[in-house]
């Protein structure tokens, strides 16, 4: 190994300034003085002796301070408790030292930005399985309908939420979208949610329940974010079903009699964009006969793509609906619809919260069921449904 | 070099409007490269009617919505007005949708802007 540098340059011009000092010396004493201190082979041995002192001596200015560091990088790679080391030299030995402490001091960093980055994944984990619990794990019997959700997050916090909520003899139920994903997504779907459940118990309408709301709502979130949704009201006592469209998707309603799909756009205004959406929004009914099937959806489901780049749309769920809307009840339609779309999108990355929601109005005397998916796996991982 | 998936070009053409062209995709990845840009367009703007030209606009998503919210909010409060036109029909589909296009005005043709200002003034 050569040694540069500072440290280098003091052994040898140290060694060899001395030695050629110690040599001068004797010689101008032998001259000047006419008598010898030391013959020649005194003047050699002492040289020589000299030599190895100093050798010895700065042997010991290297090696040991040379061993303490590497005693730490040892601990360092056995993953053992290290030290730092401290120094005033600014030789080899010195900048090896700063070297170690420089780099030990950026693993430190990096370990508690890891440290940080679990601790956040834990929390957002968390908070995930709380906002999962907002969304009922098991809808609400309705009476006269078969009932079936499924949804699926495209991260962690997701921006799709639902909810069913019975009152008396009525069941208000929503669908809703948030602008993005993510934490702020979470929040503004939990505040919405929290109003809707307030509002229901105040208000007897639809309408009103989604005007309080965006009411409250619009005062409390950036104005960059929103909050597309469809309310529903099932009126229990007037058999009667109705809907209040806040910029979102069309309901599809397959009719059992003709085989047709009836697309109904939404209407209305995303709630959050306006202060008052009161003069923009409108409660409209929907007659449902036996066999009818409703079905509401988020973008996530229209505007997903396949691997050629193609949007499975619109006319996409309604031809998958109008095969599949006259077999089965709710929870056989919704896997069906849920098969096929898997089907489209291939091995595509899922972009987008996808949210799903069946009701079909059932004959006189079949019994009612219910059925609500939030597994994350893949909706074409699960088994076929025949 | 990626290309960028947004253009955006100001004309400062009437004394009471100036008119901003899009070409591309207003997507996410879209508006990171452009909005800061579109935002200094908007601050700085002191005419009447800023007017969005969509024409070549292929594609929208909820967050460019968010956007336009943002700066007709900021319009709004100045006194200005911001407009939209020309929007191609998957986008206008997607404005019409979440019930943009009732708090923002739209027209289909540039000329119908400028006769309706002309009424105006």
């Amino acid at each position: 190994m050569i040694i540069r540098g500072t440290f280098a340059k003091k052994i040898y011009l140290h060694l060899i300034g001395l030695t050629i000092l110690l040599v001068v010396l004797t010689y101008a004493i032998y001259y000047f003085f006419d008598f010898t201190v030391f013959t020649w082979q005194q003047v050699i041995m002492l040289t020589a002796a000299y030599f190895m002192l100093s050798i010895i001596i700065y042997i010991w200015d290297i090696v040991r301070p040379l061993s303490k560091i590497i005693d730490q990088i040892k601990a360092v790679l056995a993953n053992r408790k290290y030290k730092k080391i401290y120094t005033k030299r600014t030789d080899e030995i010195g900048i090896l030292a700063h070297f170690f402490n420089e780099v030990t001091e950026s693993l430190e960093r990096v370990s508690d930005e890891l440290a940080e980055s679990k601790k956040i994944s834990g929390e957002l984990q968390t908070a995930g399985q709380l906002q999962k619990e907002l969304i009922p794990d098991v809808a609400p019997t309705i009476e006269g309908f078969d009932v079936a959700v499924k949804n699926r997050s495209a991260e962690e916090l997701g921006g799709d939420n639902l909810d069913f909520i019975k009152v008396g003899n009525s069941t208000y139920f929503y669908i809703g979208d948030v602008t993005g994903h993510g934490v702020p997504a979470a929040i503004v779907m939990t505040m919405v949610n929290t109003l809707i459940n307030a509002f229901v118990e105040i208000y007897d309408t639809a309408y009103e329940v989604v005007v309080q709301t965006n009411r409250r709502l619009k005062k409390r979130i950036r104005a960059t974010m929103f909050m597309s949704m469809m309310m529903m009201k099932w009126d229990g006592l007037k058999k009667q079903m109705s809907y209040v469209g806040c910029g979102h998707e069309h309901i599809l309603v397959y009719r059992a009699k003709t085989g047709q799909v009836d697309c109904l756009p939404s209407g209305g205004i995303a709630l959050g964009m306006v202060a008052d959406n009161s003069k923009i929004v409108k409660e409209s009914t929907i007659d449902l006969s036996a066999g009818d099937v409703l079905v509401l959806y988020t973008d996530g489901i229209t505007e997903a793509k396949n691997m050629s780049g193609e949007m499975f749309g619109l006319h996409g769920i309604k031809a998958v609906l109008a095969q599949y809307g006259g077999q089965g009840g709710a929870m056989e339609i919704i896997q069906n619809i849920a098969r096929e779309f898997s089907k489209f999108v291939e091995e595509h990355v899922q972009e987008d919260d996808v949210t799903l929601m069946v009701l079909r109005k059932l004959e006189e005397g079949e019994e009612a069921r219910s059925f609500i998916d939030q597994k994350q796996q893949r909706w074409s991982d699960e088994q076929e449904t025949h | 070099m990626l290309a960028n998936t947004l253009e955006i070009v100001l004309r400062e053409d009437g004394e009471n409007y100036s008119i901003v062209s899009f070409w591309g995709n207003m997507d996410t990845f879209g508006l990171s490269e452009k909005r800061k840009e579109i935002m200094q367009m908007v601050d700085d703007f002191k005419k009447e009617y800023l007017v969005f030209n969509f024409s070549e606009l292929n594609f929208l998503n909820s967050e460019s919505i968010g956007f336009l919210m943002q700066i007709n909010e900021k319009l709004m409060s100045e006194n200005r007005k911001l407009v939209i036109v020309e929007a191609k029909k998957n986008v206008f589909d997607v404005l019409e949708v979440i019930g943009l296009l009732e708090t923002l005005p739209y027209y289909k043709k540039m000329e119908d802007f400028l006769r309706s200002i002309q009424n105006d003034h």
